[in-house]
């Protein structure tokens, strides 16, 4: 058994595979001239330029976290190219003026974005290094009003909303990775469902570094008016690289009152190699507001790769009767380190929260749950139900959890469990007598594992999620 | 005075600890002294916790550091009567009695104990049984973590010391009874220091309880290891009623050898800001640890429990329950931890903390962790926090019983499930008593029900 399984966990990552193609890549450093220089680049207002500096000067007085249950090698910020993108002369009206060699990279990758405007169904928005080089259906979108373009669009296009919620749900003084963030982020996408409007289909913004040594740093905004409905899917890769490449990522999203936001994330970003060189470090704050009553805000994630995850995808709570949920899978193999989870902040009355993560540790890594449950005093009737659970394969990895849980009112309730458990021989036994091979068997037992959550994708994704794990996986049980 | 010692924040304890080297410490030998002073610089260099330590996040001990707590050289009277009225009622039990963390003789009695068997105050032990307390003392509990253990250790003096030679079978428990009292007016600070130590084979009950004669804001500081060498069988029941202005911490340490058993209850209602800190460190193969608490929380008492099992060996089960009673504007806090090393196998460990709200002023901070590095182990912990299941309450008053009696019912119900975890039936008892005489006084109500085990 332990053969097919060595075979298949020397698996190569098969997303590795690098680009060439022209790009404009800053030199690397970051200073005020820095951030002065990519918001010029980006033709930003003059607002944004002081929103971005005034970030700045802000993370240099911050000092990076070390609280989570991480280990890497100090980042040196100096060493990182804060802006990278791919040459491009003029503006592009169709997809048919992307450079062909763009897209046949998205055509590996498995997301052709051409076939994509035929085909019914996903709105992708794909974002090279830290451009947004080609949103689909962005007509069909915005007969409904529905904003669906890149955040530098939008910076031009819809000033105002920009401004509105730009940093109204994770402000750039939250933390040091957030500051970075908010004063060197390159691009991303921006959504906008007006009031009543259900968005036909499911939003995809596909993120893909590129060019080495440098960072990306996107930045995401949803925002759901009243008695609107979004969903949204984010997936990620990048080339093989020895050394450590940084993704600080800022998410935010606004529901307002009767309004709907689901966010479902694949990540899969190189891992590093089997000894832990390389691979993506991870540093992504996360967060929805359910700002409006009986709003409602979902995240869903499958986290497989980065060498070094730190994420905490949160919903507020503030609307009466919102609810926010999180489901979570987080595999580590090899030398990966991921500490994640949410914070579910309990702020009006009637509200409910569920959290669902599913760990799974192989090889060396460390897997690490942190969430926090907080049901404020006046978050009366407000009801969380959290379950943890843990998949050790071998004793060189580890499965740990931290969840607090502060509870200010007596009608409310909490109910947290974990367990830890393993693939048991027996299991394998009984499958393998029914005649299906280990490997089918394993994949059949954490499949079955993680059920709960990838019930939660949208039926594209959660195929994908089944794969990618049974990838990540593969040769781990021995 | 070691020069290591910065005189600034915390230099009201140093001052104590001249006067303390000079008067009461005079008895203990030399080496104690060594372990002494490297904890007085560890203390004097971090000072009482602040919040903004993640062990403290939810516990503010602020209070504790602005007050100017006094050394007590030695006991003070206490009201007649009194050690009568804690002790175990109805049950031959030896007794040894400490007062502002000295022993009082006059109180004790521990007539009739097997032969070779030992219960003593920790300064006569220093010279009686020398070679023990230098192989076990002050050297489990490390005092560089936590700053009160630190401060104890640097005022190591006296406390209870049991010793159970192997295959020795003690049937009466043993009675350690500690009473806090006022003395001139002042804040009365006890470092109490205990040492148990359980030989190969060995069983013993002891019952660990802490009362203060009348309403004080004395602190309680108190350290205790407890070392439970192989195939030995110990029980330990703590009960601490201290006054609600005082202040309480204990660090309760075990070390297990492999297949011994340990049981501990911890109940706790008294103190105006009290800490429970137990660890076990399971270091042997196929031992069991048995962790339970109850606490129960009104006024604006705020009671912290942190738990840590640390399991090194594989095939050991360890479970804890931990429940919790809030009324008023009173505080709780829960931090359970369970480690397991990658040579843990076959580990079975259940945790639970169960919360409930009687107050919507009153707080819970839960926190219960899993550090897992083995993979064949079976580890659950679950944490539930709310208020009374009005299902419940409902089904009672249908049944003619008012409102209130029916939470009482509950209340006494809720509790009742953490007392049964107590092994030795008297001790259960007692403690059953205890809890719900504490809970009558709380309701106001005379009736409330007396907890009948099953």
């Amino acid at each position: 058994m332990s053969e097919t399984i060595e075979e298949l966990v020397s698996q190569e990552y098969k997303y590795g595979f690098t680009t060439d193609i022209e790009s404009e890549t800053i030199a690397p450093g970051l200073s005020e001239d820095v951030v002065r220089i990519i918001s010029k680049k980006k033709n930003e207002p003059e607002w944004l330029t002081e929103w971005r500096l005034k970030a700045y000067r802000m993370w240099l007085t911050m000092e990076e976290p070390r609280w989570p249950n991480l280990k890497y090698a100090k980042i040196n910020y100096q060493s990182i190219s804060y802006y990278s993108a791919p040459k491009q002369v003029k503006k592009l009206n169709s997809l048919d003026e992307v450079d062909p060699i763009l897209l046949e990279t998205y055509e590996k990758l498995g997301i052709s974005l051409t076939e994509q405007k035929r085909l019914n169904g996903v709105a992708v928005d794909a974002v090279f290094d830290s451009v947004s080089v080609a949103t689909t259906f962005k007509e069909t979108l915005k007969e409904k009003g529905i904003i669906f373009c890149s955040f530098s669009d939008a910076v031009k296009d819809h000033p105002d909303l920009i401004k509105k919620y730009l940093g109204s749900v994770v402000p750039s003084a939250d933390n040091y990775f957030a500051a970075l963030n908010s004063a060197v982020f390159s691009d991303g996408s921006f959504v906008f469902i007006p009031k009543g409007v259900r968005c036909p289909m499911e939003l995809s913004t596909y993120f893909r570094i590129n060019a080495s040594n440098t960072g990306q740093f996107e930045r995401t905004l949803i925002v759901a008016e009243e008695g609107a409905y979004v969903s949204y899917l984010e997936g990620c890769t990048a080339p093989m690289r020895d050394e450590n490449q940084l993704h600080a990522a800022v998410v935010e999203l606004v529901a307002l009152d009767n309004a709907e936001v689901k966010y479902s994330t694949v990540q899969n970003w190189y891992a590093g190699d089997k000894d832990g060189k390389g691979g993506i470090y991870n540093f992504v704050t996360k967060r929805g507001k359910c700002q409006g009553v009986n709003s409602k805000i979902s995240w869903t994630q499958v986290e497989t790769g980065s060498a070094i995850t730190w994420k905490y995808p949160s919903v507020i709570l503030q609307g009466d009767n919102s609810i926010g949920e999180f489901y979570s899978v987080a595999v580590v193999n090899n030398r990966q380190d991921a500490d994640t989870g949410t914070k579910m902040l309990h702020i009006g009355k009637n509200t409910r929260s569920t959290i669902v993560s599913k760990g799974i540790s192989a090889g060396r890594g460390n897997n690490t749950y942190r969430g926090l449950v907080s049901i404020g005093k006046n978050a009366v009737n407000s009801r969380n139900y959290t379950q943890c659970d843990s998949m050790l394969i071998g004793n060189k990895c580890s499965a740990n959890t931290f969840p607090y849980i502060e509870v200010k009112n007596s009608s409310s309730s909490v109910e947290h469990e974990a367990s830890t458990s393993k693939i048991g021989e027996d299991q394998i036994f009984y499958c393998k007598q029914r005649g299906i091979n280990t490997e089918n068997a394993i994949s059949m037992i954490i499949n079955g594992f993680a059920k709960e959550v990838f019930k939660n994708l949208p039926m594209e994704f959660a195929v994908e999620a089944q794969k990618l794990l049974g990838i990540s996986l593969e040769g781990s049980v021995g | 005075m070691d020069e290591k010692i910065m005189p600034n924040k915390n230099d009201h304890y140093v001052s104590e600890f001249e006067a303390f080297q000079k008067n009461g410490a005079s008895k203990s030998p030399l080496w104690v002294n060594d372990v002494r002073t490297s904890a007085l610089s560890v203390f004097a260099e971090r000072g009482f916790p602040t919040t903004k330590e993640e062990d403290w996040k939810y516990t503010n001990v602020s209070a504790i550091a602005k007050s100017p707590f006094t050394y007590s050289s030695g006991t003070s009277g206490i009201p007649a009567g009194l050690v009568a009225s804690l002790l175990v009622k109805d049950l031959e039990q030896y007794v040894i009695v400490f007062i502002n963390g000295h022993v009082s003789k006059e109180h004790s009695n521990v007539e009739g104990l097997p032969d070779g068997a030992a219960v003593k105050n920790l300064i006569e032990a220093y010279v009686t049984h020398t070679d023990i307390v230098k192989e076990h003392l002050a050297k489990y509990v490390p005092f560089n973590k936590n700053p009160f253990t630190a401060l104890n250790t640097a005022f190591i003096n006296d406390g209870a010391f049991i010793h159970i030679p192997a295959h020795v079978e003690v049937a009466k428990p043993i009675h350690l009874l500690f009473i806090s009292t006022q003395k001139e007016g002042k804040q009365i600070a006890s470092h109490i220091r205990n040492l148990i130590v359980v030989e190969e084979g060995a069983k013993v009950n002891i019952a660990h309880s802490f009362y203060s004669a009348q309403a004080n804001s004395n602190l309680t500081n108190v350290v205790t290891e407890v070392v439970a060498k192989k195939r030995s069988t110990v029980e330990l029941v703590k009960v601490q009623c201290e006054s609600d202005l005082s202040y309480h911490f204990e660090n309760l340490y075990v070390h297990q050898s492999h297949e011994s058993r340990v049981h501990v209850f911890s109940l706790a209602v008294g103190g105006a800001i009290a800490r429970n800190d137990m660890s076990v460190i399971i270091d042997g193969e196929s031992t069991e640890c048995n962790l339970n608490g109850l606490y129960i929380t009104s006024g604006e008492q705020l009671i912290d429990h942190h738990t840590f099992m640390h399991h090194i060996h594989p095939n050991c089960p360890s479970h804890e329950l931990f429940k919790g009673i809030l009324m008023d504007k009173s505080r709780a806090v829960f931090n359970g931890k369970v480690y397991v090393e990658p040579e843990a196998q076959k580990t079975d460990s259940k945790q639970t903390n169960r919360n409930l709200l009687l107050s919507d002023d009153a707080v819970v901070d839960t926190k219960p962790e899993l550090e897992i590095f083995a993979d064949d182990v079976k580890c659950t912990h679950g944490a539930a926090v709310g208020g009374m299941n009005e299902t419940h309450s409902f089904y009672l008053k249908t049944r003619g019983i008012t409102e209130g009696s029916a939470r009482g019912i509950l209340t006494v119900g809720f509790a009742a499930e953490a007392t049964q975890k107590i092994v030795h039936p008297e001790l259960r008892h007692h403690v059953d008593v205890i809890v719900v005489d504490h809970l009558r006084t709380k309701f106001g109500t005379a009736n409330l029900p007396d907890i009948v085990h099953a």
